[in-house]
């Protein structure tokens, strides 16, 4: 591992020989990717190409067949999730993933789990360390809510929210946990255009304030505009990397996924 | 908040002066009988409302409970294949009411490792087969347990009084107070821990495991603490039920003894703090209610059919669904003063 002269890993995440086979498919075939703290990076691809299977071996929710993934210059390959989580790489899921029967307030308060250190004497006898705890929890819940916008939701569950409001909740969540690095699964998945700007702007918010952020996302318009690197996945196989003006006249790219993508993205 | 401690510190204090307005002790035993079972209940919703394992094996960690501090307090020697045998001398009851909580925790750590390795089904057909074992183990180890013979004279619990010096808790009176003031404390202990940081952890694995694991939650070692404290609990109702009865025989690890927990939780409402003592009071006392008033298959079968009533009409419970109507209500209540602002303000 190179670390910089500041000290800061040059790379904060890496993944080498990514392979895996599920019940004799080849579902990523000697993937690598790395990303370099305080960039966002997007992993593009056609449906199936095996960008969320990406996440899911990354966040420790599948394991590979072949390779290694490394987070601050430590082996995660085959850690749990909540260890990895516990180091501050935090994923967001592509289909909405929220605690239904609990209010927004208690998602974001529930989300701030690693945040606290209070045990169960503490909790069982009230003591005042656990008190204050407590009331920061709180305090910081309040503040995501404001940063999402959701104040006036808060006391509502969550599963009465409206769609686009669910996936913010879904991001509210995994920031929640304070990652240094944060994968999100599709965030604008199914919003209209003026959320998606929207989300846009709240993505580079979240990178602006220091988190670094792998992207996974099939709206070209946001991908191009927000990205600084970006990779395609195909069928499994990384058919190519690079800036997005790179990636944008790259021919494979287009002829498997940017072609139709642009012709989406214009109509 | 306030209201909520209020409100709770008045039924508290309503239920503890009982046994002075209506001395009638027939009443006073139904009630702590009742009682026990709603600690029980307490406990079972711990794993069952609040993590969302469904164990029905849990009249096991009462039977443990009940079992191992009647024993200690009995004193027991059984011959374990050494050259002598193992000799327990009588314990101090309250000593050997502790050791009946630990040795049920302990039991529960076990079921809470046992839980992540096979889930589902597989879980609670793993969990009778538990109760069903140590069934099994308390009729057939006849040197420990005396077997079907039952064990009897069991010590009750005992108290130091100021002016009265140590008195054994054995009126019924005694016995309804000491039931209530274990229960209070269940209570207390659960309420606390569901609202803390481990608490909303275990609602998180109940709702959502895969997001629970995602931010950090350690499901695991989370579903294994509420194990050991909800075996814990339940092994504190078994023993107070051994010191109170003064008698058990191997029946206490009867699955219908957790089926009755699991009804009693289901219909006050799981996952609510409230729901096992709500339902705990209804099932508990509804067979000493009936039993003057109707044969015994009648009474059965009053009994399934209010449970189906009660699920039919309120699929999360009583409690939940009497919640919904108090927020319907204040809801009403503060949006009405705000049609005429200036009068309320
Ligand atoms: N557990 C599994 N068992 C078998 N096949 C799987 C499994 N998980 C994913 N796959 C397959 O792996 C391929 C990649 O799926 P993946 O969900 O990673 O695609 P994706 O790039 O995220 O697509 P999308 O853009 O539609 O979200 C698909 O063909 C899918 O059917
Ligand atoms: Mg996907």
């Amino acid at each position: 591992m190179t670390v910089s002269a500041a000290g800061q890993p040059d790379t904060l995440l890496s993944l080498s020989g990514i392979s895996l086979r599920i019940a004799g498919l080849q579902i990523l075939s000697d993937v690598d990717l790395r990303v370099e703290p305080g960039r966002i990076v997007s992993l593009i691809g056609p449906n199936g190409a095996g960008k969320t299977t990406a996440f899911n071996i990354i966040s420790g929710y599948m394991r590979p067949s072949a390779g290694s993934v490394h987070f601050l210059g430590q082996d995660i390959t085959g850690k749990q999730p909540h260890e990895i989580a516990e180091l501050g790489l935090v994923r967001s899921f592509q289909r909405t993933n929220i605690f239904g029967n609990c209010t927004v307030f208690e998602n974001l308060l529930t989300a701030f789990h690693m945040q606290g250190r209070s045990g169960l004497l503490g909790a069982i006898f009230r003591l005042p360390a656990f008190q204050r705890e407590e009331q920061a929890l709180k305090a910081r819940t309040r503040e995501m809510l404001g940063f999402l916008e959701l104040e006036h939701r808060a006391d509502d569950l969550a599963a009465n929210l409206s769609y686009g409001e669910q996936r913010l909740l879904g991001v509210g969540i995994a920031l929640a946990a304070q990652p240094k690095l944060l994968l999100l699964d599709e965030p604008a998945a199914g919003l209209n255009p003026s959320e998606t700007e929207d989300f846009k702007q709240m993505v580079r918010r979240v990178a602006d304030s220091g988190i670094t952020i792998l992207l996974v996302e099939h709206d070209m318009h946001m991908v191009m505009s927000i990205s600084d690197y970006i990779m395609v996945l195909n069928q499994g196989h990384r058919i190519a990397d690079g800036g997005p003006a790179d990636i944008q006249s790259d021919p494979e790219v287009i002829r498997a996924y940017l072609g139709s993508g642009l012709q989406r993205a214009k109509a | 908040m306030i209201m909520r401690r209020a409100s709770f510190l008045i039924i508290v204090v309503a239920l503890a002066l009982l046994p002075v307005l209506w001395p009638d002790p027939y009443l006073l035993s139904v009630v702590a009988a009742a009682g026990i079972m709603i600690i029980a209940a307490i406990s079972l919703n711990l794993l069952l409302g609040f993590t969302g394992q469904l164990s029905l094996g849990h009249a096991a960690f009462f039977g443990i409970g009940a079992y191992t501090s009647a024993l200690l307090s009995l004193g027991f020697d059984v011959d374990l294949g050494f050259s002598s045998p193992l000799v327990v001398e009588p314990k101090p009851v309250w000593v050997a009411f502790a050791g009946g909580i630990v040795m049920a925790s302990l039991f529960g750590w076990l079921l809470g490792k046992v839980a992540f390795r096979v889930r589902g089904a597989y879980f609670v057909i793993v969990t009778i087969s538990f109760a069903q074992v140590m069934r099994m183990v308390a009729l057939n180890w006849v040197d420990l347990t005396e077997g079907p013979m039952a064990l009897v004279s069991i010590p009750p619990l005992s108290l130091w009084v100021p002016g009265d010096g140590v008195v054994r808790l054995v009126s019924k009176a005694a016995t309804y107070w000491l039931v209530l003031a274990a229960g209070v404390l269940a209570y207390v202990i659960v309420a606390n821990l569901v609202r803390s940081r481990i608490g909303r952890a275990a609602i998180a694995l109940r709702e959502n495991e895969v997001l629970a694991k995602s931010i950090g939650i350690p499901v695991t070692r989370c579903l294994i603490v509420f194990s050991v404290l909800s075996a814990g609990i339940a092994g504190a109702a078994g023993g107070l039920y051994a010191h109170t009865v003064r008698i058990i025989d191997p029946d206490v690890f009867l699955f219908i003894y957790t089926i009755t927990m699991v009804i009693m939780v289901v219909a006050g409402g799981k996952g609510t703090l409230a729901g096992p003592v709500v339902g705990g009071l209804i099932f508990g006392l509804l067979p000493e209610v009936l039993r003057g008033m109707v044969a015994p298959e009648v009474q059965w079968m009053i009994y399934g059919a209010l449970m189906i009533l009660i699920l039919l009409f309120m699929p999360k419970g009583i409690v939940p669904a009497f919640g919904r109507v108090l927020k319907r209500r204040k809801i009403s209540v503060r949006r009405r003063p705000s049609a005429s602002q200036g009068a309320s303000s």
